[in-house]
């Protein structure tokens, strides 16, 4: 038999009748479709039971109450808590994708690590905690033999008062070392701010729902300052078309941040000249008498000229920013308008419940204290301190203190050396910590 | 042109398989249509049976990879009331979700974990039967306190949204409805994984075609439609119920 082409069509035919009368390419197209759908790198949390876990998340020093859901013993969402005091369930972007610093570890240490190269090599090995621990333990038992605990420094990153830092903290005070260092941070000026016009070490609290007017010192709103989930929230409040008064945000920052892009006025002054702003502002609203006299008269000390009781004369604050802050000087300082800066003068006073905020950015960065004591004089001259919608003053958080360290001769003599960076010395009085600058 | 119109004519008296010769003859111009010949048939059929044994035979051989469970266990025993005295209730139901419960928010726990288990077999030292699978169990599980990993026959993709509380508690269906006899059984099935989509063979069913007798053979869409539309809840079809 002649084999031809007409024997290949009916073989392919007879071969292409057979399959479609099978399941064969109907059930195909069928799991193809659901294959398309189960691609194994796209992330499925297992099924399992739901939980919520009540946390504080640690990720900036705000501290926001954060609830996390569980599926089993696996972490798949970080929402904001609604029964917190910081955050009514607001969370920020950061503290949202907590999960991902979780779950990604190639972007994070998960254990101790010990430096190989020549420092600043950024050569590294994984250690384990043990080792880790002896190490350390040993260099420290070192030093204290040698009699000089006090070489040792602590640079602790943990928010202020927290449970890590104090328990930093009695560390170094139990081995012998007085320089136990913080990187200061806007916080650590807020509480020398409060210390030098207000008699207590509390952090600054504002109450932000309640303003309807914020005059922001490059304080970064929307960026991270304060607890993000709170800020935020209060953010989304002021701009809630419902509500009875909008409130009205006036962003004073050199850099277009995101703030000041989505501010309702954005002022650029030149770098480091805010503290001039601020007096200037003071100078409107006192020549103008917008300023809450009844206040100024019954809580403040200095506004007028006034002697000591040696018989010596002091310049007043009045004196002074009417004196040297006009607008027109001011202008000349910063940069801005004159007019600018009396109209918003102006606009601040004429508010209801204003609020001068400071305390740059995220925060993280200490700032002048000058400067905050010139923005916190702003929050006096409107009366708006321990108001609804104010500033209020607050006292350090009322916890028990924690039972003293014993410490041992060694570390008795340690403690009475000096602070490597000098803070709390005749140089920086007020200061409890500083990285820098260390002057010998 | 004269030709062609009468052969067309011709064509249609003597039936299809000369049409289909028609087709593939190129005789142009010819009166006469010779049938298929012996050769051509053999070869049709030569591409025919292999490719139907292909999708009937060898296709599901191929897409399902068998896969073990890690021990059997044996339904038909611990639903015995007899025999168990932790298996409570009325109806069969019941006794279902003495250990396939509800959680307390009402999401259903699907296959129980082994603290279930350790409700009843809590002694890993001493047996409540003699069966070298519980044997297996103490030593394996109970001993070491690791959870068993099943194979779950009757998961659902991710994108179907099912809730048993909605189906069992308000609409009164017993299990087995789409379980079948599985509470019967003293052997676990085969579970069998379906190698392209990675879903167990019960949710197309252990029918190739699709062919389905009863309510239980299958578990796609189609399955979920027909009763709703059979319990007179048409509303239920709508694309959002299921996938959220």
């Amino acid at each position: 038999m002649e084999i031809n082409r007409r024997h290949f069509i009916a073989l392919i035919v007879g071969g292409a009748a057979g399959i479609n009368a099978t399941p064969l390419p109907w059930k195909s197209t069928d799991d193809i479709a659901i294959w398309t759908q189960n691609w194994p790198w796209v992330p499925v949390p297992p099924t399992g039971e739901f939980s919520h876990v009540k946390s504080i998340c640690t990720l900036c020093p705000g501290g926001c109450g954060i609830e996390v859901r569980k599926v089993d013993d696996r972490a798949v969402k970080i929402e904001g808590r609604t029964d917190y005091p910081v955050n009514p369930g607001g969370i920020c972007p950061l503290g949202m994708g907590g999960l991902q610093l979780l779950y990604n570890e190639s972007i994070r240490f998960t254990g101790p690590m010990k430096r190989v190269g020549p420092r600043g090599s950024g050569k590294f090995i994984a250690i384990t905690w043990d080792e880790a621990l002896s190490t350390i333990a040993y260099r420290i038992s070192d030093l204290r033999k040698q009699g000089r605990p006090e070489a040792l420094a602590a640079i602790d990153g943990n928010p202020t008062m927290s449970t890590m830092a104090s328990m930093i903290e009695r560390l170094l005070k139990a081995v012998g070392s007085p320089n136990y260092v913080r990187i200061p941070s806007a916080e650590d000026t807020c509480r020398m701010t409060n210390l030098v016009m207000q008699g207590t070490e509390g952090p600054m609290a504002y109450d932000l729902e309640n303003a309807d007017y914020i005059l922001s010192f490059g304080s970064g709103l929307l960026e991270g300052w304060g607890a993000p989930g709170r800020v935020m929230n209060a953010w989304g409040l002021w701009h809630e078309h419902t509500a009875k008064r909008k409130a009205r945000v006036v962003q004073i920052e050199s850099r277009a941040s995101n703030t000041a892009s989505k501010a309702d006025q954005w002022l650029a002054p030149k770098p480091g000249t805010e503290a001039a702003l601020a007096l200037g502002l003071a100078h409107v609203i006192i020549k103008d008498h917008l300023y809450n006299a009844d206040f100024v008269d019954a809580y403040s000390f200095g506004f007028n000229n006034w002697a000591s009781s040696d018989g010596k004369k002091h310049m007043g604050y009045k004196t002074m920013v009417l004196n040297s802050y006009s607008p027109d000087q001011v202008a000349e300082i910063t940069g801005l308008i004159p007019k600018d800066i009396v109209a918003l003068a102006r606009d601040f006073a004429g508010a209801k419940t204003p609020i001068a905020t400071c305390g740059k950015g995220k925060g993280y960065l200490n700032g002048s204290l000058y400067e905050f004591m010139a923005v916190q004089s702003l929050n006096a001259l409107v009366g708006n301190i321990n108001m609804p919608g104010g500033v209020l003053v607050s006292d350090p958080p009322p916890l028990s203190p924690l039972p003293q360290t014993q410490n041992d001769t060694i570390a008795s003599e340690g403690l009475k050396k000096h602070r490597l960076d000098h803070a709390g010395s005749g140089r920086y009085p007020f200061s409890k910590s500083q990285c820098i600058p260390f002057y010998s | 042109m004269k030709n062609q119109a009468s052969s067309s004519q011709k064509t249609s008296k003597v039936g299809l398989i000369s049409l289909f010769n028609r087709f593939i003859s190129f005789e142009k111009g010819s009166t006469f249509l010779p049938p298929f010949s012996f050769g051509v048939w053999i070869f049709f059929l030569a591409g025919l049976i292999p490719s139907l044994i292909v999708g009937w035979i060898i296709y599901p051989m191929v897409l399902y990879s068998k896969q073990p469970q890690p021990m059997n266990f044996n339904h038909a025993l611990h639903l015995n009331p007899e025999i168990v005295d932790g298996i409570e209730g009325d109806t069969e139901t019941e006794r279902c979700l003495s250990c396939h419960a509800f959680r307390e928010d009402g999401t259903f726990a699907g296959i129980p974990k082994l603290d279930k288990c350790l409700e009843c077999h809590d002694d890993p030292e001493s047996p409540l039967g003699e069966t070298p699978e519980e044997q297996e169990f103490l030593t394996k599980y109970v001993a070491e306190e690791r959870e068993i990993p099943w194979l779950s026959y009757y998961r659902q993709p991710d994108c179907v949204y099912f809730s048993h509380i909605a189906h069992v508690k308000m609409g009164d269906q017993d299990c087995e409805t789409c379980h079948g006899d599985h509470g019967k059984t003293e052997k676990l099935p085969a579970y069998k994984v379906n190698r392209m989509t990675g879903y167990s063979i019960n949710i197309w069913g252990r029918n190739i075609a699709g062919y389905k007798t009863n309510t239980w053979d299958r578990m796609k869409m189609d399955d979920c439609a027909e009763c709703h539309t059979e319990n007179d809840l048409e509303e239920n079809n709508a694309c959002f119920v299921c996938h959220k």
